[in-house]
């Protein structure tokens, strides 16, 4: 496939039609068994791609994503679609409005092809919470793609889209693009606006590019990053050009190798992988410093106690009233009770309670504020280990795509897959997810750099020069 | 185990979460062990510093503006009439 730039050039010149292009897709799709796809706007994408190339034909400027056929989250509201966080509670949930992503990507002519399947409200680590059937990892269909954008992963690495916006919370957009070989960026926590996420974590949710390409995902990033009026939490920082910087050399860059990262319970072979991709980037002209973050070890610990909490204030909403499915009930406290209890899932129901636990009188100083101070130690940490390199690398994940089913039955088991992607959400951190080999089993691995705040544009930096030297990108998945 | 089958339908009540006896008992013992592995952010000494710089973080001037859209908010409810959402009886033991 193209990348985002060949293409924006190529509908542009009018020499491809967006049209074309996105009947390719969709005739992907609809050939597809991965289940990457919740709904797909066959209809509302055809007329995008005409709106584009109506527009190529009078000779009027396009926007910079002119024609690329984009795959969005379901957790992400698109106006006049059915929008169902991947629950059945929302099963029949039309948006009246769109998120600001989804606005920032129409504007720039991006054709929304979709949305995608995911863990249920964003929580899950392997696209099987999903109340519409897990998705498929295009490499081995035995395997997931991960979670929870598990759909977006998928349908990038398949081809059945060119990009996708997933959502990041604890790793849920960086994990499935190791799990399925493609790039996934989490920006720093305020870079995009949430305005329109259904909310699971407020204080730890970012959305982001899965892409083919680190630039690509700067392509993207370029469109959807930047203030937001309408949500409180988004940065006024200005956004820079992040296509601009890629292509300088690495000489001199500082990359810091925690020892925290390469610990037990790291794949044999993921870790060779992740420590060739180091070696590599030295031979580009980087310095590798040995760095250390004793509290990672309470990263992990601090998420399940915050998401939780805060999931259990944002799910209160999802009662059967204002919007979704409701059980047929006599008196008030059934529709709640009944909807929630039927129409929700395991995890989202664990982790309700939960948070609800926690946050209740008698334990709140234990855990909640307990997990709140080691948020500010653990932040604290990564900032000292950042005045002394300027990026970290490790590995995404501690294996490869485990089976489907495998981890099913123990949610702490799968918690536990999160190990190194869950710090970067809590200390707020920019990490990008780039390919970095494939193991014997021709499953992919992923290598993640992680920078301070506000950095996206040094680790796409790094990620594109260390992408570039090799070759992973470009093989393709074959089991559709 | 840190938690009791009577403590998971206390916490399944305050939510507002109908559940099954066979969720009671697996979901005992699942948060049973999430809460111990959890349990080890008790030895992390240390404050909290509250930080209390607004800047960068801006909030809307509290006015009421008319959407013009209302109508498609009612329309998602499952129950409507005359443009309010229906539902059952808020109190039900009125005389």
């Amino acid at each position: 496939m193209l990348s985002i730039k060949e293409l924006v050039n190529k509908v542009e010149s009018g020499q491809h039609k967006a049209l074309a292009v996105t009947e390719d897709c969709l005739k992907k799709i609809k050939a597809s068994h991965l289940n990457s796809f919740i709904t797909v706007t066959e209809r509302e994408a055809l007329a995008q791609a005409k709106v584009v190339d109506d527009k190529v034909a009078r000779g009027e400027k396009v926007g910079v994503l002119a024609g690329v056929p984009l795959a969005i989250k379901d957790i992400i509201v698109t106006k006049g679609i059915r929008c169902t966080g991947g629950s059945k509670i929302l099963d029949n949930y039309v948006a009246p409005y769109d998120a600001t992503v989804v606005e920032c990507l129409k504007k720039a002519g991006a054709i929304i092809i979709g949305k995608t399947n995911c863990d249920e409200f964003a929580m899950g680590s392997s696209g099987e919470n999903s109340g519409f059937g897990p998705t498929k990892n295009p490499w081995d269909t035995t395997r997931v793609p991960g979670g929870s954008s598990s759909g977006s992963a998928s349908a990038v690495a398949a081809g059945e889209c060119l990009a996708s916006l997933g959502t990041d919370t604890g790793g849920s957009i960086r994990q499935p693009a190791a799990f399925c070989g493609v790039v996934g960026l989490k920006p720093t926590y305020g870079r995009v606006s949430r305005y329109g996420l259904m909310a699971m974590t407020s204080s730890l949710d970012q959305a982001g590019p899965i892409t083919q390409t680190v630039a690509d995902a700067a392509s993207i990033l370029n469109v959807i990053a930047g203030h937001d009026d309408r949500e409180a939490t988004s940065s006024k920082l200005p956004v820079e050009n992040y296509l601009a910087g890629l292509t300088k050399d690495i000489k001199g860059l500082k990359i810091g190798v925690a020892k925290e990262f390469f610990s037990d319970g790291l794949d044999k072979e993921v870790k060779k992988l992740v420590e060739t991709a180091i070696a590599k980037m030295e031979s580009l002209g980087a310095s590798v410093v040995e760095v250390s973050i004793p509290t990672m070890a309470f990263a992990l610990a601090a998420y399940y106690v915050i998401c939780p909490s805060e999931v259990s204030a944002n799910m209160a909403r999802y009662d059967g009233v204002r919007y979704g499915r409701r059980e047929d009930t006599n008196t008030l406290f059934e529709l709640y009770t009944k909807t929630r209890g039927k129409l929700l899932g395991a995890e989202v129901k664990r982790r309700i309670m939960l948070g609800t636990y926690v946050l209740s009188a008698g334990y709140y100083e234990a855990y909640y504020r307990k997990a709140q101070l080691v948020r500010q130690v653990i932040k604290n940490d990564f900032d000292q280990v950042f005045s002394k390199v300027d990026i970290l690398a490790t590995p995404t994940t501690p294996t490869t795509a485990f089976k489907l089913n495998s981890k099913i039955t123990d949610p702490l088991s799968m918690y536990l897959a999160d190990v190194y992607t869950v710090p970067v959400n809590i200390a707020g951190l920019p990490a990008i997810s780039v390919p970095c080999g494939f193991t014997a089993e021709s499953l992919p691995v992923g290598l993640q750099l992680i920078g301070p705040s506000w950095s996206e544009a040094k680790i796409l930096q790094l990620a594109h020069q260390y992408e570039q030297s090799e070759s992973w990108f470009e093989r393709r998945a074959n089991n559709l | 185990m840190s938690l009791n089958e009577q403590e998971v339908k206390h916490l399944a009540d305050l939510a507002r979460l109908e559940l099954t006896p066979a969720e009671v008992k697996n979901f005992t013992s699942q948060l049973g062990s999430v809460l111990d592995y959890v349990a080890k952010l008790q030895t992390v000494e240390g404050e909290i510093v509250v930080n209390n710089k607004t800047d960068g973080f801006s909030l809307r001037s509290d006015e009421v503006s008319d959407w013009s859209e209302v109508d498609k908010l009612i329309s998602s409810a499952a129950k409507q009439e005359k443009n309010h959402i229906v539902v059952p009886e808020v109190f039900s033991d009125r005389e």
